[in-house]
């Protein structure tokens, strides 16, 4: 599975569309490290903690999309997009969605 | 070029029953919180117990503790108790700062307990069921005991540091702990508490007579109590008697003990004064 | 003990009354979508170069609430950390029906594609963490007409 956010793919040609295909996730880390990145939070620095968090979410929400750009026969996902929103205190919300295309070499 | 939605699988919902989801976190909720509660207790419990006597004694200062007694309406009752307790606290080679006192309550609850700056306090209901000076002097050797190893701010302490995270977390915790209730109730002390100040009693009690005769008696009042439930209070008594170490096991430590230490079990009893019949 | 009755009864009103219209709005979801699929939506900002096309701004947008049974059990999540499954529910739902809403509009118009399509999710519940959250999901796209 091609994983791109450009509208094409150099080489290749798109013979067909099939709309759009979405990942999300919504994670959270427990509370120690919530409260420790509380305390980093007075200090600066990287959190780690929830540096993690985000990326596990992206993971899985990745995933998932192209769990759903398979079921419907894709071979890849163009023009991708990620957007990130905060639902409650200490979680996170990674969203991912693209355009599912079959590509095909130019014969 | 052809363009196309075709129907998508629902990958994006996990497909755990919410129900279950739901039970499982509650029930890990629950452990946390007995684990935190205990390890704060027992924390509390620690450090209360390098609290000072006299700061002790001037938290107990704040609360008007002979409002709650008798003693004025029974003078006779109540300094003989508190001779008792005196000779006791010399028995206990107890330090000259921890002052006992002793607070008679005319009530029928079969009660009789220990709270912060060494105030005991005992109940009518129990003192009637006594047979002998000897049982009388296990009981409040007992209970003077508790002060001796600072068991009520231990207890004390371990509640407090419980409350206050409770508070901190935001959920409504009994806030009367602090208050008048608190002092007179929520103290229970651990099995452990229990064995120790019976260890104390037996010693005194030894000192005192020279043998361990009618001490027993005291732990066979309350099997007798508990079989019976004809305890007469209003308050729960099984709340008193819970924490205590089983009847059965105290007469047989009791037992085992005055052979360890080769004290005597039998001897002659000391009766209790007249004016002491209810 | 009365607040922890008060919990319970809304934890449970929330669990029957969000599960049922939470199914209600899936099975709404999936028949609406199974028609609106006859219009496809592409991410793609390449629109077709063959022929013209009238092309127009259309969206849809749908706010939805968390129920107490939802946020009761994300709070407990957030002690242990890992997947807050029940928020899922919730922010698919909230996409699909805004992106179901842009195309409806779209249809409207007699649109035969809709291209460039974004998402916008946001929380609309406040700062405050004690509030149980509000999702309003937002999509939106360029619809095209064969001329």
């Amino acid at each position: 599975m091609l994983i791109s956010n450009l509208e094409f793919m150099t080489g290749k040609k798109v013979t067909k569309h099939l709309g759009l295909v979405q990942g999300s996730s919504v994670r959270a880390k427990h509370a120690g490290r919530d409260i420790m990145s509380g305390i980093k939070n007075m200090f600066g620095g990287e959190l780690t903690a929830y540096t993690e968090l985000l990326q596990e979410s992206r993971e899985e929400a990745t995933e998932r999309m192209i769990e759903q750009a398979q079921a419907i026969g894709a071979n890849a996902v163009l023009n991708v997009r990620f957007s990130t929103s905060s639902i409650t205190a200490g979680a996170a919300e990674i969203y991912v969605y693209g355009t599912a295309v079959i590509l095909d070499d130019p014969s | 070029m052809e363009y196309q939605n075709p129907k998508l699988p629902e990958n994006n919902v996990s497909k755990e029953h919410p129900i279950k989801e739901f039970s499982t976190l509650l029930i890990g909720t629950l452990v946390l919180v007995v684990v935190i509660s205990i390890a704060l207790s027992v924390a509390g419990s620690s450090l209360a117990g390098l609290i000072p006597y006299s700061a002790e004694k001037k938290v107990a200062g704040l609360y008007d503790m002979s409002s709650h007694s008798d003693n004025d309406r029974f003078p006779k009752i109540a300094s003989y108790l508190q001779q008792l307790a005196d000779k006791i606290s010399i028995a206990q080679s107890l330090p000259p700062e921890m002052k006992i006192t002793v607070h008679y309550m005319d009530s029928p609850t079969m009660n009789a307990f220990a709270t912060l700056g060494g105030n005991v306090f005992m109940f009518r209901g129990l003192l009637e069921k006594l047979p002998n000076e000897n049982s009388l002097v296990t009981l409040l050797g007992h209970e003077i005991a508790h002060v001796k190893y600072r068991h009520p701010i231990k207890s004390f302490g371990g509640g407090i540091a419980v409350a206050i995270a409770m508070t901190t977390i935001g959920s409504s915790a009994d806030t009367n702990i602090l208050g008048d209730a608190g002092l007179l109730s929520t103290l229970q002390f651990s099995r452990k508490m229990e064995s120790q100040s019976d260890l104390e009693a037996m010693h005194n009690l030894n000192t005192i007579y020279g043998h361990l005769n009618g001490g027993a008696e005291l732990f066979r009042i309350f099997k007798k109590a508990r079989g019976t439930e004809d305890v007469g209070s209003t308050k729960s008594p099984s709340e008193f008697f819970s924490t205590h170490p089983q009847d059965e096991k105290r007469i047989n430590s009791f037992k085992e003990t005055a052979k360890e230490k080769g004290w005597s079990e039998s001897g002659q009893l000391t009766p209790l004064p007249d004016y002491f019949n209810f | 003990m009365e607040q922890l009755i008060y919990v319970a009864v809304f934890v449970s009103l929330g669990y029957f009354f969000g599960r049922r219209a939470e199914k209600k709005h899936f099975k709404s979801l999936i028949e609406r979508e199974e028609k609106m699929n006859k219009l496809p939506a592409m991410g793609s900002r390449m629109p077709p170069q063959d022929g013209k096309y009238d092309q127009v701004l259309v969206s849809g947008s749908v706010c939805i609430a968390n129920d107490y049974f939802k946020t009761f059990v994300a709070g407990l999540r957030n002690l242990f950390g890992g997947k807050i499954s029940t928020y899922e529910s919730l922010l698919d739902r909230a996409r699909r029906e805004a992106l179901l809403r842009m195309k409806e509009e779209a249809y409207k118009l007699g649109a035969d594609l809709v291209f460039n399509v974004k998402y916008e999710t946001s929380n609309i519940s406040g700062q405050s963490s004690k509030k149980p959250p509000i999702i309003e999901a937002h999509a939106y796209g360029t619809a095209l007409r064969k001329l």
